[in-house]
């Protein structure tokens, strides 16, 4: 595993400090925005600039919050964010566009799992970049030689050893029966702050004051903390692997302490950004495009990873109920599982989906058949008001955001209910006295006491 | 949202109910007071109560005077305005012609209502504010205006 994401920070440090430790880069990066015919953008806006590709992270919005928009609800500066930092991560390890040969490794796929941070013995976690230490039923396979990627959350809330039944939630289960896998990723940036002010553990939690992230800076050029989480589903029967971006990896069953290896194609994908102008994080959700159709819109020829449009005619009944949990027990070693019929509550934004086919048609400029272009941003909560004294949330815009294969059973726009990203990690705490946790749940997964 | 609310309606209603036309404006982002005000409770009644103002303003008159007069006893509109301003501040309207088909349309609608940020409080089970937030003052009256 290596911290290429380096050179992706630094690159957008060219006019900063950093600039004179940059040069033995610069060709690199020349040649990128050459042989892709694009240009590297520091910072999003909302005009027609910012419509380019880049494999440098954005950092934040500059001027915050209606920046190159009008009033509140502005929304086009920070999806403009939210794709660059999906180019961003989805770039290859080493170096070059998403898509540009290929699919390819990613970025992101090289931070650190959770679990590898928070490891259940509370002691220091290992080095930034240590390679996965498999669990033991994943030892023996045979036919995973050099794979890296293990998944072990089968709902968005499942903890690193929790079990399938103790989830808030529920299972998401595809059409070919199969569960969704999650992952939950971390940057260096916030992995050095957990190591190094000891919040792996609750004694070192207890001891430390207020958890403050970094945030990323446009001042310094310097990224802060970000977070991703992926939803996987195995590619299987009437699954195309070409139009997803795909993995090979361990999907481990804690319940059954058992493993296998798996061809996953990545179904969802959230990105939280904690910035300066945003101490509440920028949240960004993509989707693959074919996973479900809109509520209102069903489709019915189309195959959807997560809908099927004769469901009611082939199991007539209770089934067939939109976005409705799957019957327990939840176990994905159990048979005859019952897929979820899932449906998009809320349409995508309509300056939403424009952006989308913008960047779309650019990656599909850098490689036609590009896998990158079949994923669309759902969309981006972020705090319009970051400092009102009345609201710690900073009065997040838009009020719900859901994606089909990460928040399936809390769409909608019920209070407290619905998915309100910035509304439900503000209520993150770790310890047992509830400290805050800055908005990310995984400190709330702390066991180990020393 | 189904409509884009004119801006005369959120100066107007700033005017009616003390709160500035940002949070105004806030509120209408996450429950439709004008849309569904408009449906309700009828759209020609908002009709002139809206056409009441803007003569008043482009004839010059100070907003406060606009007010008093929007509410006067033989003002034809004061009664859309108070049940403009019950929506606004409980989330709670009924139409023109049926005052005891009271409801509130949303859940929304019960969270955004002002009357929450006029006690300088939260809505019954709708709270963004962090655990142990009881045991610290709430922000100044001025802040939730």
């Amino acid at each position: 595993m290596q911290t290429s994401d380096h050179k992706r920070t630094v690159a957008h440090s060219v006019g900063g400090s950093g600039r004179a430790v940059l040069l033995t880069l610069a060709a690199t990066i020349v040649a990128i925005v050459v042989v892709a015919g694009i240009y590297a953008q520091a910072s999003p806006r909302s005009d027609e600039t910012a419509f380019t590709l880049s494999g440098g992270y954005p950092i934040d919005v500059p001027g915050g919050v209606g920046a190159g928009d009008t009033g509140p609800g502005a929304r086009s500066a920070y999806d403009v964010f939210s794709w660059q930092s999906f180019i961003a991560l989805n770039s290859p390890t080493d170096g070059g566009m998403p898509g540009e040969n290929g699919d390819n490794e990613t970025l992101w796929s090289t931070w650190m799992e959770d679990f590898q941070v928070l490891v259940s013995d509370g002691q220091t976690p290992a080095p930034w970049g240590a390679p996965l230490r498999l669990p033991t039923a994943c030892k023996t396979l045979t036919d995973g030689d050099g794979i890296t990627r293990i998944l072990t959350h089968a709902s968005k809330v499942d903890g690193v050893v929790g079990l399938f039944d103790q989830a808030q939630a529920g299972p998401l289960i595809d059409q070919n029966g199969s569960y969704v896998r999650y992952e939950i990723l971390i940057n260096e940036p916030m992995y050095t702050y957990i190591r190094d002010n000891r919040l792996y553990n609750q004694a070192g939690l207890n001891a430390f004051g207020q958890i403050d992230f970094p945030s990323g800076s446009l001042d310094t050029s310097t990224v802060g903390a970000i977070m991703v989480k992926a939803a996987w589903k195995v590619m299987g029967a009437g699954d195309d692997p070409s139009r997803f971006h795909v993995s090979r990896a361990h999907v481990f069953n804690q319940q059954a302490n058992t493993c296998a290896v798996e061809t996953l194609g990545l179904v969802g994908f959230h990105i939280s950004t904690k910035t300066v102008s945003a101490p509440q994080w920028i949240w960004s959700t993509f989707e693959h495009q074919g996973n479900a159709p809109d509520a209102d819109a069903p489709g019915t020829g189309a195959h959807y990873s997560f809908f099927d449009p004769q469901c009611a005619t082939k199991r007539p009944g209770p089934d067939c109920a939109p976005n409705a949990l799957p019957p327990t027990p939840w176990n994905p070693q159990l048979p005859n599982q019952k897929p979820v019929q899932v449906e998009r509550v809320t349409r995508i934004d309509a300056t939403t989906a424009a952006l989308n086919t913008k960047f779309q048609q650019l990656l599909r400029g850098v490689n036609a058949h590009s896998v990158w272009a079949n994923y669309m941003l759902v969309g981006t909560q972020f705090p319009q008001l970051p400092d009102d004294p009345t609201d710690p949330q900073g009065r997040p815009f838009p009020q719900y955001l859901a994606n089909t294969t990460i928040e399936t059973f809390l769409q909608g726009r019920v209070p407290t209910v619905s998915s309100n990203c910035i509304g439900c990690h503000n209520r993150a705490t770790a310890t047992t006295s509830a400290k805050f946790s800055d908005f990310t749940y995984i400190l709330s997964r702390v066991t180990a006491k020393y | 949202m189904t409509i884009e609310p004119p801006s005369d309606f959120f100066d107007m209603s700033s005017i009616l109910t003390g709160f500035t036309v940002r949070t105004l404006r806030l509120a209408q982002q996450d429950a439709d007071f004008y849309g569904v005000f408009d449906d309700v409770y009828g759209g020609a009644w908002l009709k002139d109560l809206m056409g009441f103002y803007v003569a008043r303003v482009q004839a010059g008159s100070a907003p406060e005077d606009i007010g008093k007069a929007i509410l006067a006893d033989a003002s034809p509109v004061a009664e859309t305005a108070r049940a403009l301003m019950v929506f606004w501040y409980l989330g709670q309207i009924a139409p023109h012609d049926d005052s005891r088909d009271l409801r509130i349309p949303s859940a929304n609608h019960y969270a955004q209502a002002l009357v929450w940020r006029a006690i300088q409080a939260h809505p019954t089970g709708v709270s963004t504010l962090r655990f142990g937030y009881w045991a610290i003052p709430p922000a100044p009256f001025d802040d939730y205006l």
